[in-house]
């Protein structure tokens, strides 16, 4: 491919953005639509009028109107939420996680546009990966000032939050008004985000490790996933959530549906996230292999052996399926599952509804589930927050 | 024996489809299929189906132990492994790093709001889960009292879920819950 700039333009350029980035993350307390919406009337008139002086004419309308949305998630969406990740990750952070979009563009033109797998674009995942994680294994936590503060911004009661209101403020939360905050030392995980800009003076010795809860051993954690693992079928989150909420404590049931709820979200087999995600709570990345290690190493490797037999000597069509009662009788642990999680919530007849709702639509209309989960989230989103104000 | 560059290929193109895999691996196990049975034809479609049967007959983890069969049946122990590991290692990565983020923000206002949002989403979908599978299974009267039967007794006491699904076979195999 031609490259349109010089080597000298593109560095230049680079160091344009992060200029800009670090101007941004000054202004990052301020309504984040309102800079993405300075921002694209500034940069649109000012891009229009040179296209126009260079003799462009306005394209079509749907092109317009295609064009129209490419810009409101790809520029306005996305810098909203980019002034957000400058206001809680700082400006170098937040550059490093927002150029991790080309690789993903990547990523997904392999299997999608069939682009080939070059070594190079090995090479750049391996080190895009690398950067990620250390990114993500960083745990910045010290003791540390926050000076006497007074502002403006839309905020709740909550811990940080608890001044008196004068006659003149606003009722009803959230709401947005001058208020002030004392003087205040603690410890906790931070980044360099618009309130920790503190000065590091011994650098080393502040940065702690993060405490752990010393009540689950690295064994119990594998051996409670291997038991997920073997007797799963069909429902390991009805064994997860009976070892690691009832049996174990290690959870809330609260906790546990959190970490339900994060790995719908993500790719690959959930149960496993699970597992992930139980382990890093309760003892960090090593609990985190443990569980991993637990719910995997022995299953395969037993599993693995009767498998290559019957591979071998198998040649005609192979039809055993999990008899139907033991079907019949998992099925109904996991609508007990299911009952028992939202148990809690029974007085509240719109998160019922909302869960009738989903159950529907993903048992009876059949729809998949990434549907379900766009069609059905933002209406709860909505009815959460009208609810709180 | 087929060349190890095979492997790699085989191994690369599951660390992408379960990195993309939402919802669970069996939703891109079409594409697996296409690949390594259409494209290279390393295994068999019937190879694929029974490799497919046996993963889900055999307990624990299923869908990785099915890609490991697949790379046994082409290159042997070094083929299950590869396979298998470029099977889960992505997802895992990636759920572990989510958690790490959520947890981090863990009070924030809107990871609150999220999480309340998320609750009926979610337990309706555990709900759910348990009707498809219960559709799967023999559609009976029988079929149906045992899910209900099990549900009930979950709900109401500690008994060890072992002796449910124990109950389920059993009852299934002397034919009650036809």
């Amino acid at each position: 491919m031609p490259q349109p700039y010089s080597r000298r333009t593109r560095a230049g350029l680079a160091n344009g953005w992060g200029i800009d980035n670090n101007l941004t993350r000054k202004l990052s307390a301020a309504d984040p639509v309102q800079i993405a919406m300075v921002k694209g009337v500034a940069a649109g008139v000012i891009n229009t009028a040179l296209g126009f002086a260079h003799g462009a004419q306005l394209p079509e309308e749907g092109a317009l109107a295609a064009a129209a949305v490419v810009g409101f998630l790809g520029y306005g969406v996305s810098l909203t939420l980019f002034v957000l990740g400058l206001r809680h990750l700082g400006a170098a952070r937040t550059g490093a996680y927002f150029s991790t979009a080309p690789f993903i563009g990547a990523a997904i033109a392999v299997p999608l546009l069939g682009e080939p797998i070059t070594w190079p674009l090995i090479g750049a995942a391996g080190l895009m990966a690398a950067g990620v994680y250390l990114h993500l294994a960083e745990k910045h936590e010290h003791e540390h000032v926050h000076e006497l503060l007074f502002h403006e911004h839309r905020h709740v009661h909550d811990m940080h939050h608890r001044h008196a209101h004068g006659p003149a403020d606003p009722d009803g939360e959230p709401h947005s008004h001058p208020h002030q905050h004392g003087r205040l030392i603690h410890k906790h995980p931070h980044y360099p985000d618009l309130h920790h800009r503190h000065e590091h003076a011994e650098v080393m010795s502040a940065v702690l490790p993060l405490q752990q809860p010393a009540h689950a051993p690295l064994g119990a954690i594998a051996k409670a996933f291997l038991t997920v693992s073997v007797f799963g079928f069909g429902g390991g989150i009805v064994w997860a959530r009976r070892i690691a909420v009832e049996q174990r404590g290690w959870l809330s049931d609260a906790e546990f549906l959190d970490i339900v709820s994060l790995c719908q979200f993500l790719p690959g087999p959930n149960i496993i996230g699970i597992a992930v995600c139980t382990g890093t709570k309760l003892r960090g990345a090593p609990g985190a292999l443990a569980a991993v290690a637990g719910f995997l190493v022995l299953p395969w490797s037993v599993g693995l052996a009767p498998g290559v037999l019957c591979l071998r000597y198998a040649q005609a069509p192979l039809l055993r399926h999990v008899p139907g009662g033991v079907s019949a009788a998992a099925a109904g642990l996991l609508i007990a599952t299911g009952l028992r999680l939202l148990l809690p919530h029974r007085r509240r007849p719109f998160v019922i509804g909302l869960a009738v709702l989903a159950m529907v639509l993903m048992a009876f209309i059949r729809l998949p589930l990434p549907i379900v989960l766009l069609a059905l989230l933002p209406l709860s989103i909505a009815l959460f927050a009208a609810r709180r104000s | 024996m087929k060349p190890p560059s095979g492997l790699l290929a085989l191994t690369l193109h599951l660390a992408i489809v379960s990195s993309i895999s939402f919802g669970g691996f069996p939703t891109v196990l079409p594409d697996v299929r296409a690949f390594v049975v259409t494209m290279h034809g390393w295994v068999t479609d019937q190879d694929f189906t029974n490799i497919f049967a046996m993963a889900q007959a055999i307990p624990g983890p299923n869908m990785i132990l099915m890609m490991g069969l697949i790379g046994w049946k082409v290159w042997g122990l070094a083929g299950a492994l590869a396979a298998s590991t470029a099977t889960f290692t992505p997802p895992c990565a990636i759920y572990f790093s989510a958690f790490r983020l959520m947890d981090r923000f863990h009070e924030a206002h809107w990871q609150r709001v999220l999480r309340s949002a998320l609750i009926p989403v979610t337990t309706g979908l555990i709900i759910a889960s348990g009707i498809v599978m219960a559709q799967a299974a023999d559609v009976t009267w029988g079929a149906f009292a045992m899910t209900g039967a099990a549900a009930v007794v979950m709900l109401t006491t500690r008994l060890n879920p072992l002796w449910l699904l124990a109950a389920g076979g059993a009852l299934g195999g002397l034919g009650l819950l036809a």
